[in-house]
């Protein structure tokens, strides 16, 4: 519960005037709602009297009626405000704070989980309730408080007999609500099974048809389906059971009155006007109990998913690593470097690479060797777990962050390119000159594709615009990183994708017009091998050989055979 | 063809008569008891208190109490009762959609990825139960109570009839205003929220990377834009219900008045009792509800409908590999199965075989190598009839396989997959189900397991070998003539490579077998191995005469160190 109203003053604190906004104006629109029947017993007691003085209360109530529907206009309206605003707060609190997280923790969470997370929790699932739901609740204890309040004015005697019901309703409603809930949980279970079940068939449908596994992974289904079916049954009793509640509950406290209040009228205590007066302020008894229901029931949902929030929130934000220093050239120097897994596995062991300026270096290795967690060190996105690592003869701590970040530009395996215009993509908001923009694209060789594109750069592309091919996506994946006008530049299979022509095409423009440029490259396209300063072969994390092509494909060693490997597979493509 | 989608879900129902009568029978008591409420508290005022008769309002609340008991079990059990009706035809049609998916060939499958699958089968099918739980089910209660009222107020005092049921058109003109004005702004907003989706994915997935370009602030602050558009749009489309909301209970206010106005002026003239007033104005709260109902149920509807389209159009869709007519006895294999001038393309003009002719005579193993894309895996769908031939023909001792009833050529021919592939349920239920058969199976690649042991998300509670194991006993349920396997892409441990090795040796035994392997390892004790490229045979041998001839697969041997 704490934890419900921690994040409730988080996300409410900065907006004190629609509290308070939203406060009074609940208090005033349940006063007048009362108002409205309280004015009955007077339009009752002059019904025998001239038409004049009905018509004062009729005005009376018409200005009862407007003045409500004004307050309540725009107390709905702040609380639908307020309820998409809360989600906004949420959201944005928990994605700035994702954003200084470390690399290890994408890699441990799934992106599904985190959108889920990001979208759900912080969305529907707490922004209702943190307001709208707190606050009809409130609403409904003004208008108990003040209904009742009008009741015991008029007659007490009466009340107690109209309001005996109410406690009982509000005890049955909390209990219903309560077991609704845990029988919620029973059929997202049921739901998650089955949805097991559905996955699993349809991705081995081959293995199921081939085995005439049909008929059993069916009866399988209709088994979790059944529970499913029976769960929701189960469910449906308890709601339509909690909707009679409110639905009808009301009615009770209907008998009560006809009961007490009929015989009150007859022995005179009690006018035929506050008679009616008393069946109106029942009624308006109505959807309180409805809005105390729902409060009780949504509170469980919002913990659930608050929960989940500060699971993320309560992941802790690396310390500020960074120095003031910048570096001194484009070289980068590991030392008997170790890279370990969060779970404690070996990823890279004692890696030594001295990366001189303007040089370049290609590693290559079989699948699972560690090129790839080897270019994520070099990108400083793992941290060395022993050895020294230098960036321009700096370990990355003594360099400021952002000189640091943009001496070195990776162009991952798989870009992930968000979708918006292609220029926007490639700038990710950075601002360059306009020639260096342009040789970015020159050298990634996207330009001569922009013609092709409909609006130039302008195009938008991604999952909601144009769709790149691969290669034209690898290529936007350089230009992205040229533009920051990197010092290095390191190329984790990021080639694959383009033919053997563009590809020689880049290297020659990178050389021509970037020749200060160090790269460190992963690739399996020989001439990119063949023509590095330097190569280093990878095995289990390690450096098993070092050299040049000419050197290392006459000497007997894993050199050798993965050359072979991959020359094999350029004849057999 | 032409009938409306959703009536075509009525056969769903049958079976269900009886229950279904009986649940609108109990709506129609609990509505003529909602009917009734206000009219007894008319007649308490009418007759009992203007009488000061305290014995007949002691009856009369009796009456009310009772009126309202039944009102109450009435609505509960027939709602429950329609409840367990709707839930029953779900689960019947959700049943014949999953039957009808598991059997549909493999085309379809690889055309409709999984999640879209389940969303029809669970999204679906849910939305055709909201509809019969809050429409179909709601609708006939709410206007017999509407009507009711009418009716009421016609039969009691008709001289309030027209100024009750005046608000009505200003009911209606207001829905129609909310539904023109509304849709709108809640389509905008559930576009912006799906921009915020794929913009949260992109970025959640992107952000190591973007952090390398030293790009948080940029991130964030591109986050707060679409944080404010959907702010902006989700404030829009909420307000958009309190408006109509709060102007129907205007409206309603407005009618309450205006009866009080001129029923008052009835009153005094004597026209209309005072308890006929109170009922009206009774009236008109209850009509409030089901009106505010009305829009909610319009959208279900149109939800309803474009679900049950997408299930009719999945079940009429009929696989294209199905039985023949009349199905040819599977003839047994004692010459050869064969491919015959086999040409295949998934995309009309990019052939992936080109006219291939393979033989796997009765009782030998072969072993089928070659690059990826060079056709292997289109081998195998064609042995299983998981896809057609676009030419030429696979048969088995001369019999086209299209003219074998599929169910019998899959329990002929059995696939051990090394990518093991388990389903949630026990054990048994992944050897089908048959306690017998699946005894024999295990025993046969010597394993022994409880058959009622539950398998955990995949078989996570299994080792790596007993999985593997596990799915070489489901292919040998059947004991099949043929067996195809297809070798697992990723590498195993040496430890269990062995036993698995072993397992697969022994039955292989007597068995002809088919081979499609990435590692030459695997193949080279065939009698005969293919090796394909491009769609076509390279070279065709035993694995000595293939090294001899010093051609591709003797290139591949080399670079795999299975040259000695």
């Amino acid at each position: 519960m704490r934890l419900v109203f921690r994040w409730w003053w988080l996300l409410w604190k900065d907006s004190p005037i629609f509290l308070a906004q939203i406060v009074l104006l609940s208090v005033g629109s349940a006063v007048l709602l009362t108002a409205f029947p309280w004015l009955w017993q007077y339009a009752i007691e002059r019904l025998d009297q001239p038409p004049e003085a009905l018509r004062e209360v009729a005005g009376w109530m018409v200005a009862a009626a407007v003045g409500q529907w004004l307050l309540y206009m725009v107390l709905q309206g702040s609380r639908s405000v307020m309820n998409a605003t809360i989600q906004w707060r949420a959201r944005q609190r928990v994605f700035d704070h994702l954003t200084e997280l470390d690399p290890s923790f994408f890699r441990r969470w799934r992106t599904g989980d985190l959108v889920t997370r990001l979208y759900d929790d912080a969305g529907d699932k707490i922004s209702w309730f943190l307001c709208s739901g707190v606050f009809r609740a409130f609403e409904a204890l003004l208008i108990v408080v003040s209904s009742l309040s009008a009741m015991l004015w008029l007659d007490w005697r009466l009340t107690l007999w109209v309001a005996a019901p109410l406690p009982v309703l509000i005890a049955l409603q909390a209990v219903a609500q309560t077991e609704l809930g845990r029988r919620y949980l029973a059929v997202q279970r049921s739901i998650s099974a089955i949805n097991d079940q559905l996955a699993t068939t349809f991705e081995g449908i081959r293995v199921v048809q081939a085995t005439g596994l049909a008929p059993t992974v069916a009866e399988g289904f209709a088994e979790r389906a059944a529970v499913q079916r029976d769960a929701e049954v189960h469910v449906a009793r308890i709601q339509q059971g909690v909707f009679l509640l409110y639905g009808f509950g009301w009615q009770l406290a209907m008998v009560s009155l006809l009961l007490a209040g009929g015989e009150a009228v007859i022995e005179g205590s009690v006018t035929l006007g506050q008679f009616v007066t008393f069946e109106g302020l029942v009624m308006t008894l109505v959807w309180p109990m409805f809005d105390f229901g729902m409060f009780v029931s949504k509170v469980m949902q919002a913990r659930v998913a608050l929960d989940r929030l500060q699971e993320l929130m309560d992941e802790p934000v690396p310390e500020d690593r960074w120095g003031t220093g910048s570096p001194d050239d484009a070289s980068l120097s590991a030392r008997g470097v170790a890279v370990r897994a969060e779970d404690g596995a070996t990823l890279i062991e004692d890696l030594d690479l001295e990366l001189a300026p303007g040089e370049r270096i290609a590693i290559v290795g079989e699948v699972g060797s560690g090129k790839s967690t080897a270019m994520a060190l070099l990108a400083g996105m793992r941290q060395p777990t022993a050895g020294s690592l230098l960036l321009g003869g700096h370990p990355r701590s003594q360099l400021d962050r952002a000189t640091a970040r943009r001496a070195v530009a990776l162009v991952p395996q798989d870009p992930v390119l968000p979708s918006t215009s292609l220029r926007e993509t490639i700038l990710l908001g950075r601002e360059v000159d306009e020639a260096v923009f342009e040789r970015a694209l020159t050298v990634s060789r996207l330009a001569q594709d922009l013609p092709a594109l409909p609006q130039g750069l302008e195009t938008r592309v991604g999952e909601r615009g144009v769709t790149l091919s691969g290669g034209q996506q690898q290529r936007v994946a350089i230009a992205r990183a040229l533009v920051g006008d990197p010092a290095i530049l390191l190329l984790d299979d990021a080639t694959a994708a383009l033919d053997a022509d563009t590809e020689a095409a880049f290297w020659e423009a990178l050389d021509r017009s970037l020749p200060h440029v160090s790269t460190v490259v992963v690739t399996h396209r020989l001439a990119t091998i063949e023509q590095a300063d330097r190569i280093l072969v990878l095995e289990g994390g390690r450096v098993v050989q070092r050299g040049r092509h000419a050197e290392l494909i006459a000497a007997e060693g894993p050199y050798q055979r993965i050359y072979g490997r991959i020359e094999a597979k350029a004849r057999l493509a | 063809m032409s009938r409306h989608p959703l009536l075509r879900l009525f056969p769903q129902f049958r079976g269900s008569e009886l229950r279904l009568a009986w649940g609108m029978a109990g709506l129609g008591v609990a509505s003529a008891a909602t009917l009734a409420s206000p009219w007894l508290v008319a007649q308490a005022i009418d007759v009992d208190i203007a009488n000061g008769d305290v014995a007949g309002l002691t009856r009369r609340a009796l009456l009310y109490v009772s009126l309202l008991g039944v009102s109450l079990t009435m609505t509960w059990a027939s709602r429950v009762t329609l409840e367990v009706v709707a839930q029953r035809a779900m689960y019947d049609l959700k049943r014949q959609l999953f039957a009808h998916l598991v059997g549909h060939d493999l085309a379809f499958h690889d055309d409709h990825p999984s999640g879209s699958l389940i969303t029809r089968v669970q999204g679906d099918t849910e939305a055709l139960r909201v509809l019969f739980a809050e429409v179909v089910l709601m609708v006939p209660a709410d206007g017999l109570l509407f009507f009711g009222m009418f009716g009421m107020l016609a039969w009691t005092s008709p001289a309030l009839l027209p100024i009750v049921f005046g608000v009505v058109p200003v009911y209606l003109v207001l829905f129609w205003l909310f539904r023109k004005i509304g849709a709108p702004y809640f389509l905008k907003a559930r576009a912006v929220k799906a921009t915020l989706t794929a913009f949260l994915a992109e970025h959640v997935r992107a952000m190591p990377i973007l952090q390398t370009f030293d790009r948080e602030q940029w991130t964030r602050d591109r986050a707060a834009a679409i944080n404010e558009e959907v702010f902006r749009a989700e404030a829009l489309a909420q307000v958009q219900p309190v408006w109509y909301f709060n102007s129907v209970m205007l409206a309603q206010r407005g009618a309450m008045v205006a009866t009080l106005l001129v029923g008052g002026a009835l009153v005094s003239a004597g026209e209309v009792t005072l308890g006929a007033l109170v009922m009206g104005i009774g009236y008109l709260r209850l009509m409030f509800q089901p009106l505010m109902r009305l829009s909610h149920q319009l959208s279900t509807l149109e939800r309803a409908r474009a679900a049950a389209l997408r299930v009719a159009g999945i079940l009429d869709s009929q696989p294209t590999i199905a039985d023949p007519v009349e199905p040819v006895p599977w003839p047994g294999l004692t010459a050869a199965l064969r491919l015959e001038e086999v040409g295949f393309s998934y995309v009309e003009g990019t052939p992936i075989l080109r006219g291939i002719d393979l033989a796997f005579p009765a009782g030998t193993s072969t072993g089928i190598v070659g690059a990826t894309g060079a056709g292997k895996s289109t081998v195998l769908n064609l042995l299983f009839r998981f896809r057609d031939p676009t030419s030429g023909r696979v048969s088995v001792d001369g019999v086209d396989l299209r003219d074998l009833a599929l169910g019998e050529l899959r329990r002929r021919i059995g696939l051990v997959q090394q990518d093991v592939h388990l389903f949630p349920g026990t054990v048994l239920d992944n050897l089908g189900g048959d306690r017998e058969r699946a005894e024999r199976a295990l025993s046969r690649v010597g394993l022994s397991m409880d058959l009622d042991q539950d398998l955990l998300d995949g078989g996570a509670n299994l080792s790596r070998g007993e999985r593997q194991l596990l799915t070489f006993a489901r292919a040998l349920v059947d004991d099949p003539e043929v067996l195809v396997l297809d070798e697992a892409t990723s590498a195993i441990d040496p430890e269990t490579e062995r036993t698995v090795q072993a397992a697969l040796d022994r039955l292989k035994t007597g068995r002809t077998t088919i081979t499609v392997a990435h590692r030459l390892a695997t193949v080279r004790d065939c009698d005969q191995i293919y090796v394909l490229a491009h769609g076509e045979v390279q070279e065709v041998g035993t694995h000595d005469e293939l090294l001899a001839r010093g051609g591709l697969y003797a290139a591949l041997a080399q670079l795999q160190g299975v040259a000695a």
